[in-house]
């Protein structure tokens, strides 16, 4: 049922109470009106009961009297007779009661009205008898006489003893009922009216009562639904079964609150697909920052690259004449050595002693041109071939002659190198020769950063290098640790970059890490990175893939 | 207050009673009247109004003579005990009192009295004893008849 129905019903009963109320009001009245008549009537019926009984009382009073007085009037003679003024005076009183009883006749109802109808009777004959002893009176004063005592007065005997004393009687209990009845239909309708009151009151009280408890209930419901929809629970549901415009409301607050909660699930999901969104971004951007910051790194291998390709051209040739010479010195040596003979045995050593010398010359010029050509070709984006290699073994060489070549600057220079080769690796395929220089720059620059550290601390300091390698299946990995300074994390990007160093000028070029990371990463599409703990160690991580055919 | 005093009938018709006293007062009724004889006392009740009715039917109806009457007189000072004025006196009181329905009727002649008893049923009238109408009852006063000796009227 909807608000506005059942304020409106209410409003009808407590309409229709009021009405009853009035209907009830007007019914008293009606009732008291009724008896109030009826009152009324038997109290007149009474009055005139008693007018006529002291009229007729005073007719006969009159008559009895009549004879004696006009007696003695005359002085003891007959009297004359009335005159016609006195008869008609006589008659109209004798009249007047008549219409009197008539009038009582009127009033009276039911068994009431018969007696008062054989009174009247009665009382005509009276009258009749009355008036004809009247006319006959000092006429014919026997007539008068025997009419007057034969018929008159036991007529007017009846009257007066029988007839109006009953009805006065009667009239008076008559009387007494009806105020009986008054005063209990005073009673009645004040109770009904006081009852109906109270009834309607009780009512009122209940339908106000109900009806804004059901609003009020409604409403607080609606009221903590919102504060809660209010204060961000939009799971929360106000569910008012009510089919009435509360329900409405509910059901309005509720489908608001579901839309709500739609509304910010999509905008979540929104949220979400943007963060990822902005995430992939900011992935790309460094990706692309990444490929820029290699395309820089190229781009100034390349200028270098066109450099070293001069240097190393202008040094190819004095290189040749060195290594040409060097052997040419080797052979006249040997020739010379041969024509000697071993005739003296001074100058053979000596003549040994140059041989050797001449060949370590040629020795080293090979190496020397071969690095030139290392550098032509690297300068010139070529590789040197790829081979299968013994990767332990590589490693293990090259980190001997690096530290030979640190032993030859410092001979006091002690490390305690920990080698722990996996033999599992096998042959992998890569360009040793690129491969070795990659080993013996990072070795070099591990021996660097202890004898520093040495130089430094003193005895209270070990040095140690850590070189392992390890089975990784499709892979192979090589650890170079060393407990120096290590790198600080700010530099350790920067350390690939062509010309980082932080070497005093003229020791270092700066080119050793960078062109590592060329040989690892793009010669053989492995991996170089670096873990450091700055004042406690420093490891290159090398990855290398086996290559096709050796995982 | 004095004794009886006796009035002389109104002479009229033929004497029925032979033997009446002059000046004795007979009290007349119907012949149908059911009563013969009543104490003194009772004459008194029936004249004063005090006894309004013979038996329950029939009613008394006093007939008295108009003043100067000598039965009048004679009533009046023997039953009554009364005054003229007093006797008029006493019954306009009573009838006003209610305590008589009517009062005594006056009647002028002995005739009038002789034609209204017999016309009015429990009709009591006083006449002289020698002039008692024809076929009216003379009634006895504590056993006597007017004109035997200790009858009261006289
Ligand atoms: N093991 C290490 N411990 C501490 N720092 C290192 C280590 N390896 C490299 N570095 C740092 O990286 C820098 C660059 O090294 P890189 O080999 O490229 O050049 P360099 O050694 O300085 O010069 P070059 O190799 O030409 O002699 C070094 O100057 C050094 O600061
Ligand atoms: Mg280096």
């Amino acid at each position: 049922m909807t608000i506005r129905r059942r304020l409106t019903l209410s409003f009808l009963a407590i309409l229709a109470l009021f009405s009853l109320n009035l209907a009830i009001y007007f019914w008293s009245n009606l009732r008291r009106q009724a008896t109030v008549e009826s009152l009324r009537r038997a109290i007149s019926a009474q009055v005139l009961i008693a007018s006529i009984n002291q009229n007729v009382n005073d007719l006969n009073k009159q008559v009895s009297l009549l004879s004696q007085v006009a007696t003695d009037a005359a002085g003891g003679a007959a009297p004359a007779g009335a005159d016609p003024a006195e008869l008609s005076v006589f008659n109209g009183q004798i009249d007047a009661v008549s219409s009197q009883i008539s009038e009582l006749s009127e009033l009276a109802e039911g068994a009431a009205r018969t007696k008062v109808e054989s009174f009247a009777k009665t009382y005509l004959d009276l009258g009749r008898s009355w008036k004809l002893f009247y006319s006959n009176f000092g006429v014919n004063q026997s007539k008068a006489i025997t009419e007057l005592a034969i018929r008159a007065e036991p007529l007017s005997g009846k009257v007066l003893r029988e007839f109006l004393p009953e009805l006065q009687r009667d009239e008076k209990s008559r009387v007494d009922a009806a105020s009986a009845n008054f005063y209990k239909v005073a009673r009645l309708t004040d109770r009904i009216t006081i009852l109906i009151f109270a009834l309607s009151s009780v009512f009122a009280t209940a339908v106000a009562y109900s009806v804004s408890r059901y609003l009020t209930r409604g409403l607080r419901r609606l009221k903590e639904g919102a504060e809660a929809i209010g204060s961000g629970n939009l799971d929360q549901r106000i569910a008012l079964p009510a089919k009435d415009e509360l329900g409405d409301l509910a059901q309005g607050f509720d489908a608001m609150a579901a839309n709500l909660s739609a509304a910010r699930a999509e905008l979540t999901l929104a949220h979400e697909q943007e963060k990822r969104k902005s995430e992939e971004l900011s992935l790309t951007l460094d990706q692309l920052r990444r490929t820029q910051d290699q395309l820089i790194v190229q781009q100034k291998l390349a200028s270098l690259g066109a450099l070293t390709a001069g240097i190393a051209h202008e040094i190819k040739n004095p290189l040749n004449f060195v290594t040409n010479f060097a052997e040419i010195l080797v052979d006249m040596l040997g020739d010379l050595r041969q024509d000697l003979g071993r005739a003296a045995e001074g100058v053979s050593d000596l003549l040994a002693d140059l041989e050797q010398n001449a060949a370590k010359i040629r020795e080293h010029g090979k190496r020397a041109d071969s690095i030139v050509l290392g550098m032509l070709m690297h300068s010139r984006g070529q590789s040197g071939a790829r081979q299968t290699i013994n990767l332990n073994l590589l490693l293990a060489e090259y980190v001997k002659l690096a530290y030979h070549g640190m032993r030859a600057q410092d001979a006091s220079f002690n490390v305690t190198i920990e080698e722990d080769y996996d033999s599992s690796i096998g042959p992998i395929s890569a360009i040793p020769h690129d491969l070795s220089r990659v080993f013996l720059n990072v070795a070099n620059n591990a021996f660097y950063a202890v004898h520093q550290k040495k130089l430094r601390a003193g005895d209270a300091f070990s040095p140690t290098l850590s070189v392992r390698t390890r089975n990784l299946g499709r892979s192979a990995e090589i650890r170079i640790r060393d407990n120096g300074d290590g790198i600080p994390e700010e530099i350790r990007q920067k350390v690939f970059e062509a010309f980082f160093t932080t070497k005093p000028a003229g020791q270092g070029t700066g080119l050793g890490l960078s062109m590592s990371y060329d040989i690892v990463v793009q010669e053989h599409r492995g991996e170089i990175r670096i873990e450091s703990e700055p004042g406690r160690f420093a490891e290159f991580i090398i990855t290398l893939p086996k290559g096709a055919g050796f995982e | 207050m004095g004794r009886l005093t006796l009035f002389l009938f109104f002479a009229v018709a033929a004497l029925t009673s032979a033997v009446a006293s002059a000046g004795d007062v007979a009290i007349v009724v119907r012949a149908d009247l059911p009563a013969d004889n009543l104490s003194f006392s009772e004459v008194r009740k029936l004249f004063t109004g005090d006894r309004q009715f013979w038996s329950s039917n029939l009613r008394v109806t006093l007939l008295i003579r108009a003043p100067a009457a000598r039965e009048r007189d004679m009533v009046l000072k023997t039953i009554y005990q009364m005054t003229e004025a007093q006797f008029r006196q006493y019954w306009i009181s009573k009838v006003f009192r209610q305590e008589a329905a009517s009062g005594p009727k006056i009647v002028y002649s002995n005739e009038m009295t002789a034609e209204l008893v017999f016309a009015i049923p429990g009709a009591v009238a006083f006449v002289d004893a020698s002039q008692v109408p024809k076929g009216l009852k003379v009634l006895k006063i504590d056993g006597r008849l007017p004109g035997e000796k200790g009858y009261p009227l006289h």
